[in-house]
Parts: C-alpha cells; structure tokens; sequence
C-alpha cells in the first residue's frame, strides 16, 4: 500500500508545486495522474520516488517513509536514460549489481526476453530506435521487481503507433508479476488505456481535482463506446479543471478528441 | 556507338561506374595530402642536385637523412631521444596527476572550486615560460627545473579538462545513479568516472601537446642532452642538417605518443556516438 498524506511541495524559490495531495494506491492498482503542463505531475512522481522531498505532509510505502530512493521503488523517465557506456544487457543489469554473475544474467536475460530485445542485448544505447530504449529503460526498473513502478510520461517522446504498441506492452509485462503503477502522462488516450484510476490535477497549486473510476475490461478496445466514455468525461474534468466553459464546447467530441494529445 | 547506347546510359545515372572511384577515392585521399610535402622535398632536392643552390641553409632531403643516419650510428640520437622523452614522461606524469586530483577536487566540491579555482585561472594566465628564471633559482639548472615547467605546461589543460567534465555531467544519469541506491563511491565508479573519460582523453591529448612545446623551451635553458640541446647545437655549429633532423624527431615523437594515449582510451570510448569518417 503507496499512501500519501496532505503532501505538499514548495520549491525553494517560493513556487508551490504541489498542494495537500492525498492520495493511496493498493497492491497492484494502476493510477493515472493526468492534468495540463505545470500542474505538478512530475513533482508528485519524483517526490514518490524519494529523488525529491515533500516539503509539507509523507509518503509512507508499506508503513515505510519514503525520503530517499527505495529499493522497492523503481522509476521510467520521459527520456530512457541508458547509460550510453554500457551495453544494453548492462544496462537492463544496472540494479542487479549486488547479486551473483549467474542470477544477474538470469535474469536480465529472462527481462531482456521478455520486452523483445533478446537480440539486442550487447548493441550500444545510441544503436536502439527510441521505442527500443525505452522498452530497455522499462526493462531494467522492472529487472529488480519494484513493488511500485513509477512512469513520467513514459511514452510521450515516441510516435503514435510505438506508443499504443508500448502501452499495450507494458499491461503485458506488468501482469507478470502485479506491481503498482503510478503513470503521469498528458495523453487521455494512454490514460484510458492503462489506469483503473484516473486522477485529474489541476495547476497552481498542484491539487487533486477529480478522480475518475475507469473499470473497464482489459484488454481495452480503443474504439469501444465505453472506452469514448470514460475519456469524455476525463476530457471534461480537465477543462473543468482548467476553469473552461465546458458548455462552449457541446457535443462536440470529436475536437476533444483531436484535442487529447494535446494535454 | 550508336544512339540507343547513349540513350541508355543517359537514362541509368550509371551506380554501377560508382564502386571504382570509391575505392580509389580511399587511397587517393591520404596520398592527396601527402602530394605537398613530398613534391616540395622532391623539387628541393633536384633543385639543389643541379646546383641552381647549395642548400646549405635549407639541407635538401638526402642531406636530411644522412644527417639522421649519422646521428643513429653514433649513438646519438638515441640519446637525446631518451633524454627528452624522460622529461616529458616525468613532466607529463606529474603534471597528468596534480591536474586530475585538482580538477577532481574542484569540479566535485563547490567549496573546493570557490576556494582553489580563482588562483588557479589567475595563475593559468601567466605565460609558462615566464616561470623559468625563477624555476632555475628554486630548482637548479638541471633536470628537476625542467619537469617543473613540462609538469606546469601538462596541469592546466587537465586540470580545466577534468573540472569542466565532471561539472557537465548531464543530472539525468546521475539520477539513475540515485534511484539505484549507488553509494558516493559507486556513483563515481559506475557514473561519474565512464561519464567524463571523453573529455579527459581529449584533455590528456591537449596536456601532452603542451608538454612536447615547454620541453623544448626547458630544453633551450640549458641541457647537454635532448633533442632541444640538439637544437641549439645546429644553431650554434651552423649545422641546419642537424636542426632539421631534430625538428622532425619532434613530429615524429609528438604524433607517436599522442596516437599511443589515443590508442590506449580507444577501447574504453568504443560507446562514443562519432562521426565515422567517410
């Protein structure tokens, strides 16, 4: 259980990031923290990662604070981060590196197979397509079986086709063995895709403005009546959230559809 | 040949004529370069065989390499080599090791730069040669003045280098470092360390570069051996064969260990993202 209590984040130049957020996830729950830029997603998502700390309020994991990164807490950034010195089968074996030779390329083979890059495992990080890398940055936070995975707009550098494929993959591997997943993103598509929760934000300060329930089967048709559903009334809770006259824009979900990567 | 011919061979824009003048373009590109120095030493040494100059301010080729012939069979040549690539070596060495602990200390710790960093710039500005006088009343005339000022020569550019490598270190990868737990030695063993060896190496060439140039100037102020005292002994004797000779020692010597320190960090940089020549 990830529980955060009246968190809050005050940047030492004064800006307030982040505002009395509560929030508790259970065991393999997924969340989704969706809002427009500079709401404060990415805060939340470093101060849960123990990089950062809350200035107002804790984070407790397993009756654990959370002030320092956490062996049970593992992150994907925005960018994959590989460390362009090491090859990907290194890579992928970052966090392992306490435990035997044997186990460690146990088991970094095993995830490696498992994200599809078996064949790449002794390339260099610059010789992967950006899908690539960022399946290799998935598989080593996943190598050292976090309870809880946290996502920072994993996808959002990758184009539309690579990314629908990522984020049905990352369902894939995340039933492997159930973590929680904490994802901010600003796409309603990916939100609706991957969340049993979503959590809309809204900006100065960050806050919690609305939670939504998304308990559709999985795996989820994307072009299902219930899937537009839920992502209206995602899209409708941002505008709210944004202080837009929700009635300006009618029925007309089709511009908000077009409109949803924009977030 | 006959007009369906030309009509054929205006259509295909020929890729197939393209493999020859590669292979000729891998060849004929290094040999281009060398077509200046060669041709000008050719010419020279005609121009001196059928006595439109003696050449006996500007040695023509043969005379060159008579010259180093001589030099070898005495023995001598090995001598002054030694001689100066010791200095270096030591110079190098010494200069290599204050620079990477300075540099280290200052690009690691802000306290340490604010502290340390302004005298170093400040002394950075002072031309290297201008500490030879009092070098030589501190240290003697004999070798250990000389490697002072080759160690001196060698610091600052390792010293700038390893400050600005582990300033930039992107914040990014050091964050992987922090969410895998790394203690403050592994982060500089797995991150901080693979993160700055490209611009140490580049700073490590740039110091040996300085290192061959303040050789000869420590050389000049008095040696009995070394190529620099070999220098000012053509001059003295009015031997230009034995100048030339000398000079060219240098480049030879000067490509020779910079191609050995770049050898030598080739396999740790194999990661690198360059530009493969084409």
């Amino acid at each position: 259980m990830l529980a955060l209590s009246n968190v809050g984040k005050t940047y030492p130049n004064g800006v307030r990031a982040l505002d009395g957020v509560s929030l508790e996830i259970g065991p393999g729950e997924i969340v989704v923290v969706v809002g427009g830029s500079g709401c404060g997603k990415s805060t939340l998502l470093r101060l849960v990662s123990g990089l950062d700390q809350p200035t107002q309020g804790a984070i407790v994991l397993d009756g654990t604070p959370i002030t320092a990164p956490h062996e049970k807490i593992g992150i994907v950034f925005q960018e994959p981060r590989l460390l362009p010195w090491l090859s990907v089968a290194h890579n992928v074996g970052f966090g392992l590196e306490d435990r035997p030779k044997a186990e460690r390329s146990a088991r970094v083979a095993m995830q490696l197979d498992r994200v599809g890059l078996n064949d790449k495992a002794a390339m260099w990080p610059r010789e992967l397509s950006g899908g690539q890398a960022q399946r290799a940055a998935l598989a080593r936070a996943l190598v050292t079986r976090p309870e809880v995975l946290l996502l920072d707009e994993p996808f959002s550098a990758l184009d539309a086709f690579t990314r629908a494929d990522l984020q049905d993959h990352l369902l894939d591997l995340w039933a492997d063995f159930k973590p929680t997943l904490l994802v901010v993103t600003h796409d309603v598509d990916e939100a609706v895709v991957l969340a049993d929760r979503i959590m809309v934000m809204r900006a100065r300060p960050g806050r919690m403005f609305e939670e939504i329930e998304a308990d559709l089967p999985r795996p989820r048709d994307r072009q299902s009546a219930f899937f537009d559903a839920v992502k209206r009334r995602v899209l409708t809770a941002l505008d709210r959230s944004l202080d837009r006259a929700v009635a300006a824009r009618g029925e007309d979900v089709r511009a908000s559809a077009g409109a949803a990567l924009w977030w | 040949m006959s007009a369906v011919e030309v009509t054929v061979a205006a259509e295909r824009p020929v890729p197939a004529r393209q493999a020859p003048p590669d292979r000729l373009a891998r060849y004929a590109r290094p040999a281009l370069g060398l077509l200046l120095p060669v041709g000008a030493a050719l010419v020279w040494e005609v121009v001196v065989r059928l006595g439109l100059s003696d050449g006996r301010l500007m040695p023509p080729p043969s005379r060159i390499f008579q010259e180093f012939a001589d030099l070898a069979r005495t023995g001598e040549l090995q001598r002054h080599v030694v001689a100066t690539l010791l200095r270096v070596a030591v110079g190098f060495g010494l200069g290599t090791a204050a620079g990477t602990l300075l540099g280290s200390i200052s690009g690691y710790s802000g306290l340490a730069r604010r502290l340390i960093d302004p005298t170093l710039q400040g002394l950075r500005a002072i031309p290297s040669i201008a500490w030879i006088p009092l070098f030589i009343l501190w240290l003697g005339i004999f070798e250990t003045s000389k490697v002072a000022l080759i160690a001196v020569g060698v610091f600052f550019p390792v010293y700038l280098g390893v400050m600005a490598a582990i300033l930039s270190v992107d914040r990014k990868i050091v964050e992987v470092g922090r969410v895998f737990r790394l203690s403050p030695p592994a982060m500089v063993r797995r991150i901080l360390l693979p993160a700055v060896l490209p611009t140490y190496v580049v700073s490590l060439r740039a110091g040996l570069g300085l290192g061959w140039m303040f050789v000869i100037a420590a050389e000049f102020m008095g040696a009995s051996e070394g190529l620099g005292y070999l220098l000012i002994d053509g001059q003295q004797l009015g031997k230009p064969a034995e100048i030339v000779a000398a000079i060219l020692a240098f480049g030879v010597l000067g490509k020779a260990t910079d191609a050995l320190v770049a050898a030598a960090a080739a396999p740790f940089l194999r990661w690198e993202d360059v530009v493969t020549q084409s």
